[in-house]
């Protein structure tokens, strides 16, 4: 029970942010808010709708349909990009120039934008010309206009390359923050490589891995450049995002209400998934919220039977 | 200092919306700064402070909400009033 009053003067600091975060996202939600309320059919001739907009995006089935590929896709990303990020991470160098050189290398792919990288995989992934295209129908048949899995494993395959960097960078700084001490204890305990990890590293990666995980999420969940570049969505609507379908509606069809009613289901879900990644992530870091096992209650309870004795001695050793 | 919204095809139910969003991030601020909140565990297993019993009763209220715009024909007045119930829920017990 933390009732003492705090200094919050810092928290003005804040406001800059928050006028910045105001003209970039808060006042053109409250117009996205807006048009996904009324039919617009001109400048002055609004018709309201209520929700009529929000029933229609909510039982589309191509929206549907485009939800569900892009969690599948996102959740993909995120259990082929984590671990990933973690292995390279730990083989990097860890001093010296080779660390140097090893972080540039990594960094690479996060520099280049996203419709460069995205160019780049269409040329490299093309069956006739392109470096990976060519190599991968030696093996096997490939096309990624035709056949919708090479289209989706492409997109994966492009992603990862794109960003597991970033989860690999957050991994690395996070490694290096642990202090040596934890290892040499580790060390004489003889805890094994394994062992070093899930109980040294893992715990204090904890946080870094919170931000690469709700980063990548979040990224993933509104992909849209690469898939755009890339496969354009298809074949069919085999690699279409949801970002893609947004932007069809919005402004393929103009249909401004149905999209601005579409922002704002996108945006509700894009919340409602960070929220459960950070609450589930800091369930024991809150305080208050150390979860008691019966052990340790029973520790307690010894340490609290053992006090008097200690004092005996105490007095005895006096 | 209002022209940044002249541009804004303005309804009012989207203006409630946001004036009491406002509001109730000015009032929780201010009743945070007299009254700190009390970090307190309740029926959702979590150890929640009241603003942010009140994002996630807000939150909720809207996935319940866009559930029922999923089903055909659902009577949304139904559901508005019953997510109400479940928010006001949240904020006392949650």
């Amino acid at each position: 029970m933390d009732a003492k009053r705090k200094n919050n003067k810092a928290w003005f600091l804040v406001l800059p942010v928050v006028f910045v975060v105001a003209f970039t996202a808060i006042i053109p939600l409250m117009a996205v808010a807006n048009y996904s309320l009324q039919d617009i059919q001109g400048a002055d001739n609004r018709i309201f709708v209520g929700l009529d907009f929000f029933k229609r995006v909510a039982t589309d089935p191509n929206i549907q349909d485009a939800f569900a590929r892009n969690l599948t896709l996102s959740m993909q990303v995120l259990l082929i990009q984590i671990p990933l990020g973690i292995f390279l991470a730990r083989l990097m160098p860890k001093s010296g120039w080779k660390a140097s050189a090893a972080l540039v290398v990594v960094a690479i792919p996060l520099i280049i934008p996203w419709n460069v990288v995205g160019t780049t995989w269409r040329i490299f992934t093309r069956s006739d010309i392109g470096l990976g295209g060519v190599l991968v129908n030696k093996f096997t048949d490939y096309n990624l206009s035709e056949s919708t899995f090479d289209a989706w494993v492409t997109i994966l395959v492009m992603d990862t390359w794109h960003w597991t960097p970033l989860v690999t960078l957050l991994v690395y700084a996070g490694l290096r923050s642990i202090p040596q001490a934890y290892y040499q204890a580790a060390a004489i305990d003889g805890a094994s490589a394994m062992a070093v990890f899930r109980f040294v590293e893992l715990p204090k990666l904890k946080r870094v891995l919170m931000i690469a995980l709700l980063l990548r999420f979040m990224d993933s969940f509104m992909m849209y450049t690469e898939p755009f570049v890339v496969t354009g969505g298809g074949p069919g609507s085999s690699t279409q995002t949801l970002s893609i379908l947004l932007t069809t509606i919005a402004i393929g069809q103009f249909d401004i209400g149905v999209a601005g009613a579409f922002s704002l289901m996108y945006f509700l879900f894009i919340q409602i998934f960070s929220f459960l990644f950070f609450t589930v992530l800091t369930l024991d870091e809150r305080p208050g919220a150390t979860k008691v096992t019966p052990k340790d209650k029973r520790k307690l309870r010894e340490e609290k039977e053992e006090k008097p004795v200690n004092s005996k001695l105490k007095k005895v050793l006096k | 200092m209002l022209e940044i919204f002249d541009w804004i095809p303005w309804t009012a139910p989207i203006a409630y919306i946001f004036i009491g969003l406002a509001v109730m991030i000015t009032g929780l601020t201010i009743w945070g700064h007299y009254r700190p909140p009390v970090r307190r565990k309740g029926f959702l297993g979590l150890v929640t402070d009241r603003s942010e019993r009140v994002y996630i009763s807000i939150v909720s209220f809207a996935l319940v909400m866009v559930v029922s715009f999923s089903i055909v024909d659902s009577n949304t007045m139904i559901w508005a009033l019953s997510a109400l119930a479940m928010s006001a829920g949240i904020l006392k017990w949650g």
